[in-house]
């Protein structure tokens, strides 16, 4: 008989145990802890419901953010049943993990009522694209739009300054996705065609300018090729700096014979961004696997703007410090650190596990970021020295041709490119000092070809 | 015979002693060669080009770096959906 008390006092000591932390991360939700709720939720995985817990980090997320359970091996992920924010945050991690069919499984799961359920048809419509599906892309991609245009929920809901943005960002990521689509299913001119419909004002206007300066330069329609990357000049998009424009500029002139202006901007690229690249590695410790404390870094930044230089690394934070993604962890940031003042001593350990989860996701996040950018240097450099070596061979060997050694090479002026057309009524504006606003994007610069007579070397 | 034959050695070094005046050389002040007249026996007549066969140039092929895709930017922009 004692036996059998003393088993079923073990078995009841155990089973309130059991939904020990699952009930301190429920009460922890109703004081409005989100994060310290997050962590005492995690540990109740597997001893809980699964369904009682998904329940519960429905509520969670919208305010910690994903960060907080991206940790989580999908094991423990399965755990949790289906519910819209797990699918998610599989889906996410998968992708992280650069499992795209596995994301794309998850995403698909996804319901239509949720608030995650536009970034989800983003995220689709972009690994379909990724993986070689693009008319599936195209289509899901066009249904993004029209739902964010029609205001469709997203995470974090009715946050002010916060989900208006990130609804509009996700509005104009899909809008871009459909002629970068087009683009790679080679159907040039369509894309031309929808990277035209693109307002001025998205997100995406800066990426739009770029990524269609490609379909530009494959129709040889290279004034506007060129033109498009010549406005990351204009003063609105001075902190703006994406490598590849120079490099498209450095081609177009090479394909039109100029070869002092081809060699003049390799030149340039390499003293203002080439060599200060080192720096910018050494700077935030982007060569080794160390973790760089990028929050306090920015916050500083922050304090402190006008101490800083305008050289390329302020533009890249400047540029990154306007993306709703920083906007969306500055805002879970927030909530963490009001979190912060009004937790009590017992949840003392578990906020501070939170928080390094969380500012660990907010450093590898600009780690990420820092060491593309640099990497999208090098890359650019490394071609563009190669193309530097191989005009200078060109020319070389022309000099010492016997039967180009009388002749002059002579530039006529009044020979365009045969594409460009200009009615007479039609001003060359000489931009000095001054821009339009609202011809941003469409000057086109009067660009002569050097090849008269013959075909390009290049 | 060997008085004979060192006698002999003796009057020659005199001989040539006493025939050789102070000898002043003079050099040119220009000399002139005709190198068009230099002539080797067989099919050349003067040796080619005398610098080395230009390499074969490695061109630089513009179509190998334009872009196919987006891909990289997509992946980048679905890093800032969280």
């Amino acid at each position: 008989m004692m036996k059998k008390i003393f088993i079923l006092f073990i078995f009841q000591f155990f089973s309130i145990n059991v939904h020990a932390s699952y009930n301190k991360a429920a009460k922890a939700v109703s004081q409005k802890k989100y994060f310290v709720a997050s962590v005492y939720l995690k540990r109740a995985i597997g001893r809980t419901s699964g369904k009682k817990i998904a329940s519960l980090m429905e509520r969670i997320v919208p305010k910690t953010g994903i960060y907080a359970f991206l940790d989580l091996s999908i094991k423990d992920l399965n755990k949790m049943g289906s519910s819209p924010v797990v699918n998610y945050v599989k889906a996410k991690k998968m992708f992280f993990l650069k499992k795209d069919k596995q994301a794309i499984k998850y995403f698909s799961k996804v319901s239509k009522g949720s608030n995650f359920y536009l970034q989800s048809l983003l995220n689709l419509a972009s690994l379909y694209e990724i993986n070689g599906k693009v008319s599936k892309a195209i289509k899901l991609a066009k249904k993004c739009v029209k739902l964010s245009s029609r205001g469709a929920r997203v995470s974090p809901s009715k946050v002010r300054g916060v989900t208006a943005a990130f609804r509009a960002y996700i509005h104009d990521t899909c809008e871009i996705l459909i002629p970068r689509a087009y683009y790679k299913q080679g159907k040039i001119k369509k894309s031309v065609a929808h990277f035209k419909r693109i307002d001025s004002r998205s997100y995406q206007f800066p990426h739009l300018l770029f990524n269609s300066s490609w379909p530009y330069f494959r129709l040889k329609n290279y004034n506007r090729a060129v033109g498009r990357n010549l406005t990351f000049q204009a003063p609105l998009l001075d902190n703006y700096f994406l490598p590849e424009t120079e490099f498209v500029k450095a081609i177009t002139y090479l394909r039109l014979c100029d070869y002092d202006e081809t060699i003049k901007i390799i030149q340039n690229f390499d003293k203002n961004v080439r060599k200060k690249l080192q720096h910018f590695q050494k700077s935030f410790d982007l060569k080794t696997n160390r973790s760089f404390p990028f929050l306090d870094y920015m916050k500083t930044r922050k304090k402190k703007k006008k101490k800083y230089k305008k050289d390329f690394i302020s533009k890249m934070y400047d540029v990154l410090a306007m993306k709703p993604g920083i906007k969306i962890l500055e805002y879970h940031y927030k909530i963490l650190k009001k979190e912060e003042k009004k937790t009590k001593l017992s949840d003392k350990r578990a906020f501070r596990s939170a928080k390094a989860d969380f500012v660990k996701f907010y450093n590898m996040y600009i780690k990420v970021k820092f060491v593309g950018f640099a990497k999208e240097i090098i890359r650019v450099s490394n071609i563009m020295s190669e193309m530097e070596l191989d005009i200078y061979t060109y020319l070389k060997n022309e000099l010492y041709d016997k039967k180009n050694k009388k002749k002059k090479r002579r530039r006529t002026s009044k020979e365009l490119v045969y594409n460009y057309k200009r009615k007479r009524s039609q001003h060359i504006y000489n931009f000095e000092g001054e821009f339009w606003a609202d011809e941003l994007g469409n000057y086109i610069p009067l660009i002569e070809s050097s090849c008269k007579g013959k075909k390009a070397a290049f | 015979m060997k008085y004979f034959i060192i006698l002999f050695l003796f009057s020659s070094l005199t001989y040539s002693q006493e025939g050789g005046d102070k000898v002043e050389y003079k050099y040119k002040k220009e000399e002139y060669f005709d190198f068009d007249a230099l002539e080797v026996q067989g099919q050349l007549l003067s040796p080619g080009d005398l610098t080395s066969n230009a390499d074969k140039r490695v061109k630089f092929q513009i179509k190998n770096f334009i872009r196919k895709d987006f891909d990289d930017y997509i992946r980048e922009d679905l890093i800032d959906i969280h």
